[in-house]
């Protein structure tokens, strides 16, 4: 395993979720090698190794991506869509971390082939709770199929 | 003159008589008081003969005393005397002075044929009149009862012998109708032309009405009279009815009329009459239109098919609208005649185009209106998504950053500031239950219903076992009868169990025993469910409040909640087209029920 793989790629847009989920991570040592894009843009950029990451490749490509709905400029939904229709990327696990528990959206998303979906549960605890399980099933059960 | 006399008589003078006699058609025979036959003519021979006799003694009477004889007094008989088919009248007289008897023998064969024929026509005639059982009988010249049959009898009570041969002044009382009745016999006495008139005929017992025919009888006048009382009820009846009937068609308010096949009018209602003027013979066509030719929109081809026919026509002289019915009428001589019912339904047409304007209107009032709403709705779920977003997310972040310093300050913090955090973070919890509660209640509103046939028993059991906490599991005794079958949204149906047994389950919890009673029945199409608990209960003066959002009975002290479960349970039953009511009594528990139409 090359080791400055990127193992997540958050994409969330407010700054104190960023800064929460990160620590959460960090502290229950799920993830060593996060990126964290602000908005469905740079999501893109990065995921598709353009703008400011056209120096990096395509095929060094997340583990996993937690992707926020809400978001500034391209919404989540947009880069679900992006990310599912590119063979090249739609075989990353998405995972939907939202706070909405609006039916359409879960729908919505699981139509564009999104992998797991979590409602960030207020309580801090519960949420750890959710990140652990859901890293448990992709980064360490899930493996991808080598290229 | 002796018998030898006689024959002694100067044969000339005797000849010559009997020359006479003898040439006579008419039997004739002489006889002595012996009984011998002195003389007999040709016509007593040859009638003899022809019945095949000899003896002239026939004509004789059966027994003649001698005794006649001793005196020389005339005697005379007559009788009668059938030989063989003949009938004769016998006259047998003594020649003055003589022994000598002449008879002579008048043949009555024909009178007495005449006579018996007579007779039995007078029988007849008896038993016809007598058959007649109408009034019959007649009066002379004078007015004097002649005749009176059995009907007449019967009808007035008079015996015949009582009344022939009597005046009518002597029979019937002197009053109007007698003086009426009497006037008429003697102008059918002076003009010989019969008469017809009626009489009001009255006895002790009743009234009857006589229908009186005079006929001129000779001398006399014959008098048929007939009771019609039955009858004239009847047409009576009919008369009355014929002006009712016409009364109908005076008052109402349509018009009506009728016209034979040639636009002859027959009647014309009082309505139309005073709209259109006198009929004075017109044609249909002219008396309404005016017009010298049948109008070109007539229905007469289709009432001569004998078929009714209802139409509608706008007048474009009034610009009126009329609701026509043409109805054939059949005639006795085959001929149809057409009535028409008009009935003016302008002000009904305009009110309908009216109201179907207004319909219109409203129609797209409404379609504006749920344009809006549906915009609203739209807004609504647009901000439902940013309560759960948005107001989500710094709740989180106050939850989380709480726990940071927490967790990282911990060395610096006293029992009173961990306190206060304590106070906080329960504080964000509850929030973030109102919050979704808030949303679910939305989600209620907002999500259309899918029915399918529910099992309720079944969802009530599952149901209990998934809200049931483990605290408080083994002290619950929760009975649940056989529930009926509803069509109902399996999804919202779950969440009104759901939210009935935890609200059952939450205000008992302080109960050493906690019970449970969910029942259920179908009355009249709606199904009933309930459910009862032996928990706090509530006053029922508030029953109607326990309903109503972020209403609470108890403190948050008491029990935990944010006053929208039973909101959603109102609304998911409303959106049934149900209804809810509950019922409590304070610390003896509390029951609430749920009605929904069972389709």
């Amino acid at each position: 395993m090359d080791d400055n793989a990127v193992e997540i790629l958050l994409v969330e847009d407010n700054p104190e979720d960023i800064e929460l989920t990160l620590r959460a991570l960090k502290k229950s040592k799920l993830a060593n090698n996060i990126v964290v894009a602000e908005d469905g843009e740079e999501a893109l950029d990065f995921i598709f190794a353009r703008g400011k990451y056209s120096d990096r490749s395509i095929v060094r490509s997340p583990k996993v991506i937690l992707l926020d709905l809400k978001l500034p400029k391209v919404s989540g939904i947009d880069v679900l869509r992006e990310i599912k229709k590119d063979p090249r990327t739609s075989i990353i696990p998405v995972v939907i971390l939202t706070s909405s528990t609006q039916e359409v959206d879960m729908e919505e998303s699981y139509k564009l082939g999104a992998n797991s979906y979590i409602v960030k549960p207020v309580n801090f605890e519960n949420f750890i709770q959710s990140l652990r399980q859901m890293n448990d099933y992709w980064l360490v059960l899930n493996r991808l199929p080598s290229r | 003159m002796s018998l030898e006399e006689i024959r002694s008589d100067s044969a000339e003078r005797r000849s010559g008589f009997l020359d006479e006699i003898e040439s006579l058609l008419n039997p004739v025979l002489e006889v002595g008081s012996d009984g011998s036959v002195i003389f007999q003519n040709a016509a007593c021979l040859s009638i003899l003969s022809l019945n095949g006799l000899k003896d002239p003694g026939i004509f004789l009477p059966d027994e003649l005393s001698q005794e006649i004889w001793k005196s020389k007094d005339p005697f005379s008989f007559n009788y009668e005397k059938t030989i063989g088919e003949n009938i004769f009248f016998v006259s047998l007289n003594r020649v003055p002075g003589t022994d000598i008897a002449r008879v002579y023998a008048f043949d009555i064969t024909q009178k007495k044929v005449q006579e018996r024929r007579l007779n039995e026509t007078k029988e007849l005639l008896s038993k016809v009149i007598g058959s007649v059982t109408d009034m019959l009988y007649a009066l002379d010249k004078e007015l004097r009862y002649i005749y009176w049959n059995r009907a007449s009898e019967e009808m007035t009570g008079l015996k015949y012998i009582d009344v022939i041969g009597k005046h009518v002044t002597e029979v019937f009382p002197e009053n109007a109708t007698t003086a009426k009745a009497m006037a008429s016999y003697r102008r059918v006495l002076q003009r010989g032309k019969p008469e017809s008139s009626i009489f009001e005929y009255s006895n002790r017992i009743k009234t009857s009405i006589l229908e009186i025919n005079i006929y001129p009888l000779g001398e006399g006048v014959s008098v048929f009279a007939r009771d019609i009382t039955e009858q004239k009820n009847v047409e009576k009846k009919l008369e009355i009815e014929r002006r009712k009937l016409r009364q109908i068609l005076d008052y109402i308010p349509e018009g009506i009329y009728m016209v034979n096949e040639n636009y002859d009018i027959e009647y014309v209602n009082p309505v139309l009459i005073e709209k259109y003027g006198p009929i004075e013979g017109r044609k249909c066509y002219e008396f309404f239109q005016g017009l010298d030719a049948p109008c070109a929109w007539c229905k007469q081809d289709k009432i001569l098919s004998g078929q009714p026919v209802r139409w509608e026509r706008r007048s474009e002289r009034s610009g009126r609208i009329y609701d026509l019915i043409d109805i054939p009428v059949f005639n006795n001589d085959g001929s149809l005649s057409k009535l028409q019912v008009v009935h003016d339904v302008t002000d009904t047409r305009t009110y309908q185009e009216k109201v179907e304007q207004l319909n219109a209107e409203l129609e797209a009032r409404v379609a504006e209106r749920t344009t809006q709403l549906e915009a609203v709705n739209k807004e609504l779920e647009a901000f439902a998504y940013s309560v759960s977003h948005d107001l989500r997310a710094p709740l989180r972040a106050v939850d989380g950053y709480s726990r940071i310093v927490e967790e990282d300050y911990a060395n610096v913090l006293d029992s009173e500031g961990l306190r206060l955090f304590g106070v906080i973070k329960r504080n964000i919890k509850k929030m973030d239950q109102l919050i979704l509660d808030l949303l679910a209640l939305s989600r209620v509103n907002r999500t259309e219903l899918v029915k399918s046939k529910l099992d309720m028993t079944a969802m009530v059991n599952s149901i209990f076992n998934e809200v049931v906490t483990v605290e408080v599991r083994g002290k619950v005794k929760l009975s649940v009868q056989k529930l009926p079958e509803v069509y109902g949204d399996s999804v919202m149906m779950k969440q009104v169990w759901i939210n009935l047994l935890s609200n059952a389950l939450k205000f008992s919890a302080l109960r050493e025993v906690i019970t449970i009673e969910v029942g259920g029945y179908s009355e009249n199409g709606t199904n009933t469910y309930y459910v009862k608990d032996n928990g706090v209960g509530f006053n029922q003066k508030y029953a109607n409040k326990v309903f109503e959002i972020f209403q609470r009975l108890h403190s948050s002290r008491e029990f935990e909640g944010t006053g929208v479960g039973l909101s959603i349970v109102q609304r998911i039953i409303h959106r049934h087209g149900g209804s809810v009511r509950a019922e409590g009594e304070e610390g003896r528990g509390a029951t609430f029920y749920v009605s929904i139409p069972e389709r």
